[in-house]
This record gives C-alpha cells, structure tokens and sequence, in this order.
C-alpha cells in the first residue's frame, strides 16, 4: 500500500465515525407491514413539523438508518410512519413522539401498532424514551387522585365547613409529597434531556380560604413556582409553549368580558416576561418572541405596546427585535387622522394607479358575486376603503377574512343618485411569496369574488407592507 | 385592518376584528 492509498484507506475507515460524531442514528426494523414511509419531524425550532428526513418503501423485513444532527438536539420529534398493510393498501398513517438526546437509537416498530411497546420498542439500553415511559406512567398513577381532590375542592361551595378544611390540608399534604417526588426524580435523572421536563408537572400552591376567583388567581401567581427560568435545555422541550399557552388561557378565563380580555392580553404576557427576565436571556428572548406571536397574530397593538421596555432591554436575546421596532413605529405613526399610505396597484383596466385615486369599475352584465352594486359600467368610490395585509397560507389570517367577507356580502349599500355600491371596498394584500403559498393564494382569492386582491411582490419586505410598518404574519 | 375614509384618504379606524369593524361602522352610521 502506497502513501496514498493508506491515506485514502484510512479516510474510509474514518468515514463513519466522522458521520456518527455529526449527530445521531436512528436504526429503524420495519415489520409487520408490507412497506412503510417514514417520516421525522422536530416538534421544536425554526423546522418544527416540518420533515427533516424521509425515508420511502421501507418494506416488511428492512432496516434504515435515519441520521439527526446534533445541531438541533436534544429535542422531541414526531416519528411519522405512513405505512401500507399489504400491497394494494392505501397508505395509513401513525405517529410515534421520541426523545432524541445524545444517544444513538434502534427500534423495533410495527408501524401500525407504533405506540404499542409490545409491538414497537426500542434497544434494552435505551435511556432517555425508557425513562420518559417509566416517568409518565407513575406521573399519571400520582397525579389521578390529586386533580379528583384539587377539582373537587376548587369548586366547593361551603368553603367554612370542617369537611372542606379537612379536604384542603389533605390536598397540601398529598401536593407537597407529589412536588417532593417529582424533585427526587429530576434529580434522579438529572443527566436524563427527559428530567428537563418534569417541572412542567409541579403543582403550585393553591390558597383555599378565598372566593372561587382568589383560588384562580392563586393557581396563577404560583403557576410558575416549579420552572426554573436559568435553564437553556428548557427551550428544547415542546412542553414550554404548551406551559405557557395553558397559562394564558387559565389567566384569560378571569375575563367576565370581551373587553376584560383585552386589558387582560398585555397583563397575561407582562407578568410571564417578568418572570422570564430573571432567567437565562434566552429564554427572556423567547417568552418575548411568544407573546410578540400571539399579539400579532390576534392583531392586538396593546400587547405589542407592552412589549417595547423589553426590546430596549439589551438582556433580552429576543430574536424578533427588528419585527416589534417596526410595528411599534406603525402603532404610533399609523393613527387615527393621519393620511393613509399610498403605493401603487392596478386598476381594473390593468393601468398603474394610486392606491388614494383608485375606483372600482362595475359593470352590468356577467357574474360578479355582487350585482345590486352596479350602476351601468362607470368609476365608483364606496364610502370607506378597508386594507388588510394576509397570507392565504396563516390559519389566523383565514379565520379572520372568512369572517370579514361573510360580513362584506351582507354589510349595508349606499345608493346615492339611484347608484349601489358597497359602503366599504376590501383591498386584500397578500404577502404570500413562496412556490407554495402563491397557488394557495391563487385558490383562495377565487373564493373571494368582489374583493381587490393584491400580491405585494417581496411579502413581508414589500413597499406596501413597508409603508404600513407590518412585520409579520404569521 | 386600516379602515380609510375614501374623500379624505384619512385612516379613521384600525379595526382588530370584523366585530370591532362593525362596531365603529355602527357608531359612525348613528351619529
């Protein structure tokens, strides 16, 4: 063997503990079936249920080998299996959650009994799953007759008798020996990605000698007694969206009104971020990035008003800094009184005209979805021109312009001089711009008859979208 | 949603919601 070939011959051997110390393996029999694709999606990140390897016509008897970079782990994934059971079978789907940590995996799957562990498990030494499996199993054993008690005692209406003071400290006692348990095994498995995730269980203190009210507010003044805000890994985990959506909604079940609710939003994500703050700065950024999200996406300019100290605050990795910036500015330039906005669109003959000196042309015959606006073919104004920004690709945005154009075909005409039109016109101005969200686009605009549909060419970085100081759909 | 007054081109509400739309368009009609 010469110099080179030695080198070359080495760089074979090398080649799989290079591509092992990338990230990790997952060794996947398949049986049971007669040929299954699969699929792995994270549940977390930038690519969260989105397919990050996919393996198709893996028949009954085979093997295959999904690689993961370690780039993204430790994290949970959704395990897709979309499999056939015999030949002329239809696909079917099943899908398995895994934790994929630091650990090379092999498991043994019947894709249609995928969460069956008689069916499908995983190598005798596996660490992380086993230990999710044996914690979630006593979890549940431990927390059935705590949430019987805790229920029973939230809604309990003689709160003096001997009987619900009896029925309360047996809840603490049980509580305290429950929040006792969970810590041994956090620390039991502490090495575990897994034991990163038993806080989400911990029960907070309840104050029982209140209204029903002073027991909710209690349950959220303690809500966050069990995470410990310092620790990174936490970010990883699906659970901590999960936790803090729950957190929104048992705080926002204080509302008695839709305008309670309004005020109550900004609160709701004030007191979360303040209690993120005193942690690690990621997870300060990232409880900003939430509640920033959920603001945006419900059109809620308070809570984004809310968000500015934090923006300003340098402590805070929040990675949508740019995106509230701009928003805010819309927010305080953008009010009632001011001029709107102009840009550039097509009017109906195709000619490039103001967005401020644009009239719809109606005409008599053919099938526009709303005749009794016509008056002959002639240039008309409505009283009010309505502008909304949307992606035909955001489930929000199409609950949103589903009810609006229900509205819009049922909203009052204004019939000055003999004429009808509509007493507001909608410009929808899509900021769809991939291969994917244009045709969805394209489909649901032709649901959408009567409404001036825009693309704005460049999505969220359009001139239109600039000149309204929009920065995110989501 | 900008809500934009067609003989001014001012903005004359930011409507969250078709309710909150309907609202203000009630309001405007009964004044």
């Amino acid at each position: 063997m010469n110099f080179k070939n030695f080198i070359y011959f080495n760089c074979l051997l090398l080649l799989p503990t290079a591509a092992f110390s990338q990230g990790v393996a997952i060794k996947l029999h398949i049986r049971g079936v007669y040929e299954s694709k699969i699929t792995l999606l994270p549940l977390i990140g930038t690519n969260a249920l989105k397919p990050i390897v996919e393996r198709a016509g893996i028949k009954n008897g085979e093997t295959t080998i999904l690689s993961v970079s370690k780039d993204i782990l430790p994290t949970e994934f959704v395990l897709r299996f979309d499999y056939k059971e015999k030949e002329s079978s239809s696909p079917y789907p099943c899908e398995k959650h895994i934790f994929i940590s630091n650990q090379n995996l092999e498991l043994w799957v019947n894709p249609m009994y995928c969460n069956n562990n008689d069916s499908s498990y995983f190598q005798k030494d596996e660490k992380e799953n086993t230990v999710f499996a044996r914690f979630t199993k006593e979890n549940g054993k431990q927390k059935e007759k705590l949430g019987l008690l805790q229920n029973f005692l939230m809604n309990y209406d003689d709160t003096q008798s001997q009987f619900y003071k009896q029925g309360t400290e047996e809840y603490q006692k049980r509580r305290n020996n429950y929040n006792h348990w969970l810590k041994e095994q956090a620390t039991l498995h502490k090495a575990m990605f897994v034991s990163h995730t038993f806080g989400f269980q911990y029960l907070p203190q309840i104050v029982f000698n209140g209204s029903e009210t002073a027991r909710q507010q209690s349950v959220i003044a303690h809500y966050f007694d069990g995470i410990d805000f310092k620790d990174t890994l936490l970010l990883h985990t699906n659970d901590l969206k999960n936790f803090i959506t729950a957190y929104v909604n048992i705080y926002a079940s204080l509302a008695k009104t839709q305008a309670d609710l309004d005020s109550l939003y900004p609160l709701i994500g004030k007191t979360a971020i303040e209690k993120a703050r005193l942690g690690n700065p990621k997870l300060y950024g990232w409880m900003v990035d939430y509640f920033y999200n959920g603001y945006e996406s419900t059109n809620m300019p308070a809570g984004i008003k809310m968000l500015e100290p934090y923006i300003n605050d340098t402590a805070c990795l929040t990675t949508k800094r740019q995106a509230i910036e701009k928003r805010l500015k819309g927010i305080k330039t953008l009010t009632i009184g001011t001029l709107a906005p102009d840009f550039m669109l097509k009017d109906d003959a195709g000619n490039d005209v103001l967005f401020s000196k644009y009239k719809s042309v109606r005409h008599c015959e053919g099938g526009t979805a709303r005749p009794e606006f016509i008056s002959g073919t002639e240039a008309i104004s409505a009283k009010y021109k309505l502008l909304l920004f949307w992606s035909a690709d955001c489930s929000h945005c199409k609950e949103l312009v589903g009810k609006l154009y229900t509205w819009y075909n049922q909203q009052p005409v204004n019939t000055p001089n003999g004429a009808s039109y509509p007493l507001v016109e909608v410009f929808a101005l899509s900021l769809d711009e991939s291969e994917t969200e244009i045709p969805i686009w394209q489909n649901a605009i032709t649901q959408l008859p009567g409404w001036k549909h825009i693309r704005c060419e460049g999505g969220i970085n359009s001139p239109e979208a600039n000149a309204y100081l929009y920065s995110q759909l989501l | 949603m900008f809500l934009i007054d067609n003989k001014t081109n001012k903005i004359c509400a930011i409507p969250e919601n078709t309710d909150k739309l309907k609202q203000y368009l009630d309001e405007i009609s009964k004044k």
